[in-house]
């Protein structure tokens, strides 16, 4: 009875251990990939509605109609491709660039 | 049909005027009270008796404070730990109020943009108030990307000030969309299911799966929300 007990608990700890190192980095990991997801979309406009919000206000301001909207527009676009690619960055499929740490 | 936008309309409670401001105590404040007393119901109650083996009630409470507490470690690292009580108000507060808008006859008040953007704006200004005070006017070379030749500057400092200040946009339209579209998407299905008759059992399980989902979505857009507030917190203290 007691060394079917102890068999018992060894094999308890063993998977326990096993469980949790695997458990734990695979959720996680998970979670961050649904997060990048979720983000990218809205990373992407984002930066083009605040582009467009200068742009008007500089627009207004310098009386220049056109000039500065197309400028930040064209600023904006960049920002969020650029948003996007360093969002995509963490999930390791990067190209060019290294890892910083 | 019942209107699918019907449930976001804003009711006044109690009319109040200052001036010529509207004051009033609407429904959207009363969820919000409503969730802040729910919380700290929670925790006073859940810590009321404290144990060194908790029990389960207890417990829960404490897997709060141990997540949140992982989250700022991974993302921040340690010196992030004194603005935990920020984190951790941020992250019960959207996410009891994200539950607590799935129960019927509920509002949602993250469903509204003005909620979420004035959430964000303050973390918004409450980071770069960070960043400046620590950092004095090195904050600034945040906008600087490293690795990048001197020539490509006048062009890449507008992009990275364009998408800092696109922060707060994109942190309270995700939040906002997210549980605006979940909860129109209910109603709507809803709606199917009194106008079809017998083969209204079909919109039925797709909105019994769909309030699942909306639970995941409360919880998955609340963590998203706390993460990238740390994200943030982290560019800030530790400057690259």
């Amino acid at each position: 009875m007691n060394n079917k007990l102890k068999d018992f608990n060894k094999r308890l700890q063993g998977f326990k251990k096993k469980n949790l190192n695997k458990n734990n980095l695979k959720k996680n990991k998970n979670l961050k990939d649904i997060n990048i997801v979720f983000k990218s979309g809205i990373e992407l406009v984002s930066p083009v509605i605040v582009a467009v919000f200068i742009g008007i206000f500089l627009d207004n301001y310098f009386q220049s109609k056109p000039v500065f909207l197309i400028i930040f527009l064209i600023l904006g676009f960049s920002a969020g491709i650029i948003n996007v690619f360093r969002a995509v960055k963490r999930l390791g499929f990067e190209v060019g660039f290294k890892k910083k740490k | 049909m019942a209107d699918p936008i019907h449930q976001f309309e804003i009711k006044k409670i109690v009319p109040l005027k200052l001036n010529d401001i509207d004051i009033s105590f609407t429904n959207s404040s009363l969820f919000m009270i409503l969730t802040v007393t729910i919380i700290s119901l929670f925790l006073i109650l859940s810590i009321n008796k404290k144990k060194i083996i908790p029990s389960r009630f207890q417990l829960t409470s404490e897997l709060f404070y141990k997540f949140i507490l992982n989250m700022i470690n991974d993302n921040v690292g340690q010196d992030g730990q004194k603005y935990f009580s920020l984190i951790f108000s941020l992250f019960t507060f959207i996410l009891f109020g994200n539950l607590l808008g799935l129960l019927p006859y509920s509002f949602t008040f993250t469903s509204h943009i003005i909620v979420t953007f004035v959430l964000a704006m303050f973390i918004f200004v409450f980071v770069t108030l960070v960043g400046i005070l620590m950092h004095g006017f090195k904050f600034f070379t945040l906008f600087v990307p490293k690795g990048v030749p001197i020539a490509m500057l006048p062009l890449m400092v507008p992009i990275e000030v364009i998408s800092y200040l696109s922060r707060p946009i994109s942190l309270s339209i995700r939040l906002f969309a997210n549980m605006m579209a979940g909860h129109t998407m209910l109603k709507v299905f809803a709606g199917f299911i009194f106008s079809l008759g017998i083969f209204g059992i079909a919109p039925l399980f797709v909105d019994v799966a769909l309030t699942a989902f909306e639970v995941l979505v409360a919880f998955l857009q609340a963590y998203v929300f706390t993460v990238l507030t740390c994200l943030y917190l982290n560019d800030a203290i530790n400057l690259h």
